[in-house]
């Protein structure tokens, strides 16, 4: 049962200012504005919980600025967590990666309030027909709902997101995605949404594989499945600006040399085998400093899981009804 | 008005003429006897043929009974084959992992070697 206080919904995302993409600060200011707008004038319950991940030392944090720059954000509707650099390196199975993203969003999770939580991006923006069935809390336990994304062209002038903008179909950076069965993949992680209990019961992202970013949300399907549970779509799309850097416009950048990315190896077997995260996933047992308002998950190596963990790498389970997990794909 | 007695006057072309009892009853023994010889081949010829298609039937039967064995060997061993697809996608994720975990250890001994040896030439 949820705590009375306890908020509908819990959005997490996660981001530093590191300037992913030539201007994260800004993306990610707009489109929470936008979203907290959208979710306010429709009077959903809510909170964010946003993961500070790794800040870069000498650059302000986005905790530091955000308030003064979304006045939509009311710090009791907030849980902000910063977390220490110490955490990327310790955790890393590879030196090429730059962020553990769902690892990151995983201590969101963890920690969430809220009946049901939507891990999504930053710079994602909920679509219409998303923000009616979370005001009409339309939804079911033990389904993970999934949205489209609609890409929007890198020509698009992010600065004045509407409606109008959002939805006209000649702003689609090429056709617009659609959900396949029943993985319904298709970038996974900016809009991924399930109750908190089962989140929970399946111990949120896979946490074993630390080799690669890319294809966590996709695997995250596969334990979906093997754990009994359904994959829905919402019905809606998010919406998505192209912008420099992004995985959506340069998928081959490192055509040939895939180890040496920084999402690590696409090739890996990510529709393949399913996963069993410790009881301490999300960092659960890292020390936390409030600050000012904010968590600060300070660096402790007890609570960093072993870097190797093999038995946790399982075959996923067949289901009645279910399918069987991705085919095969040799890697080299 | 020809008489009772008047004797059969011979066909045109020298033949017993239709209407003669005994050339007709002859030649209808005869082509009865061709018939029945005729019948016998196509019985015989029938006869070969049902068994051809008794033999053929006998080795379709048994191609259905090897194919429908086939059919379910196959269904065992595409089910073995996504069994050890799915172990082989396992054990791949955990040398990725293996290799990740040693590629780790190296760097970070690298380092400590490096800030060791630096300290002690320092020192």
């Amino acid at each position: 049962m949820p705590a009375p206080d306890s908020p509908f919904l819990t959005l997490v995302l996660t981001g530093r200012n590191d300037s992913y993409g030539g201007d994260f600060t800004d993306r990610f200011f707009r489109t929470l504005r936008f979203n907290l707008r959208e979710l306010q004038a429709r009077g959903t319950s809510y909170e964010l919980a946003f993961v500070e991940w790794a800040p870069p030392a000498g650059a302000p944090l986005l905790f530091d600025q955000v308030f003064a720059a979304v006045p939509e954000l009311d710090l009791q509707r907030c849980s902000w967590y910063v977390v220490d650099e110490c955490y990327q390196r310790a955790l890393s199975l590879n030196p090429h990666l730059e962020y553990l993203e769902f690892l990151a969003k995983n201590i969101g999770i963890r920690r969430a309030r809220g009946e049901f939580v939507l891990v999504s991006n930053c710079d994602v923006f909920l679509g219409r027909r998303v923000l009616d069935v979370l005001q009409q809390r339309a939804l079911d336990r033990g389904s993970l709902y999934r949205a489209p994304r609609h890409d929007l062209k890198l020509a698009v002038d992010p600065s004045r997101i509407d409606w109008e903008l959002l939805e006209d179909p000649r702003n689609l950076a090429g056709p617009a995605h659609v959900l396949k069965p029943p993985y319904m993949g298709s970038a996974t992680g900016d809009f991924v949404l399930l109750d908190r209990q089962s989140f929970h019961r399946i111990r949120g992202f896979n946490e074993i594989y630390r080799v690669a970013r890319i294809g966590i949300d996709r695997n995250l399907l596969v334990k979906v499945l093997s754990s009994g549970l359904s994959i829905v779509d919402i019905g809606g799309p998010v919406y998505h600006v192209n912008h420099l850097g992004s995985y959506r416009l340069q998928p081959a950048a490192y055509a040939g040399r895939e180890e040496q990315a920084h999402w690590g190896d696409r090739r890996w077997h990510q529709a393949g085998p399913s996963y069993i995260n410790p009881d301490t996933w999300g960092l659960a047992e890292a020390p936390v400093q409030q600050r000012g308002g904010a968590s600060y998950l300070t660096f402790d190596w007890c609570a960093v899981p072993p870097l190797v963990d093999l038995h946790r790498v399982v075959r996923p389970v067949a289901r009645v009804g279910h399918p069987t997990p991705g085919r095969y794909v040799s890697k080299r | 008005m020809p008489g009772r007695d008047a004797p059969r006057v011979p066909s045109r072309s020298g033949e017993a003429g239709v209407d003669d009892p005994k050339t007709n009853w002859k030649a209808k023994a005869a082509d009865a006897v061709a018939r029945a010889k005729q019948f016998e081949e196509q019985a015989r010829h029938e006869a070969k043929r049902a068994e051809k298609y008794r033999q053929a039937a006998e080795r379709m039967e048994k191609r259905t009974a090897s194919l429908e064995e086939l059919v379910a060997r196959l269904k065992v061993v595409e089910r073995e084959l996504a069994v050890a697809r799915e172990h082989l996608m396992a054990v791949e994720v955990k040398l990725d992992i293996l290799e990740g975990a040693a590629n780790v250890l190296d760097l970070r001994t690298r380092i400590a070697i490096h800030e060791t040896s630096e300290t002690g030439a320092s020192a």
